[in-house]
């Protein structure tokens, strides 16, 4: 995540500006950093190397949530997908034959066991994009990765 | 090379702990590492030749998952509880 992104963010999460607002900067900030560049858009891969996934819920006091609420904030080393995905080929056959016939089940025609490498690389530079904003009256849910 | 956590924190409300979770890891990797060679030999013994490969890839994928922990932090506060864990 650059600078202008983290205080961004940093203002969204203290109510300085509202969800629109910082939803705008940051389309400027992704605006100018291609135009600066000027060149063409490098691979997401490239472009972010997340290492974390991040989750936070606070309170919005200012449309009646509790000012005293839950916060939640929870920090997520991507690497622990990477590990995770790695521990899919010690899955049985048995097991992955289930798996996969229930996935497939769902219209999912997807074997766990053969994520390689690469893809694995692509899966977790995609989720660089990621960002979830979940606004209701009282709290407030983001998740994104930095 | 990615190391496992050496510290677990732990806060709960004005209350403390750091566990040495180094210790942990180190026992267990001392304990595989006896008890590998044992198993390999039972699983060849007994006819269970589809569990060696499982059996040798297991402890550095676990090695691995656990190494992953390091920087994972959970924070939760509620009032005036908070409970914080940090592996480090």
């Amino acid at each position: 995540m650059t600078t202008e992104r983290h205080q961004i963010l940093q203002m969204l999460a203290e109510g300085k500006i509202t969800v629109e607002q910082a939803e705008r900067l940051l389309a400027l900030t992704g605006g100018e950093t291609a135009g600066e560049s000027g060149s063409e858009d490098p691979p997401r891969a490239a472009r972010r190397q997340p290492k974390y996934i991040r989750v936070v819920v606070e309170p919005r006091p200012e449309t009646g949530g509790d000012p005293l609420g839950e916060r939640v904030n929870i920090r997520v080393p991507i690497a622990i997908i990477r590990a995770g995905m790695k521990l899919t080929s010690l899955i049985p056959d048995k097991a992955a034959k289930e798996v996969n016939e229930a996935l497939s089940r769902k219209g999912i025609d997807f074997d766990v066991r053969k994520l390689d490498q690469k893809s694995l690389g692509e899966l977790i530079g995609a989720l660089g994009d990621l960002e979830v904003d979940v606004t209701d009256a009282e709290k407030h849910v983001r998740i994104f990765v930095e | 090379m990615m190391w496992p956590p050496s510290i677990m924190s732990v806060r709960i409300r004005r209350f403390r702990l750091w566990l040495p979770i180094i210790l942990v890891w180190l026992v267990a990797a001392a304990i595989w590492i006896v008890a590998l060679p044992l198993l390999l030999l039972c699983a060849i013994l007994t006819g269970q030749r589809r569990y060696v490969r499982s059996l040798l890839l297991i402890g550095p994928a676990v090695f691995r998952l656990f190494s992953a922990l390091r920087g994972l932090t959970v924070e939760v506060q509620a009032r005036s509880d908070r409970v914080f864990i940090a592996f480090r």
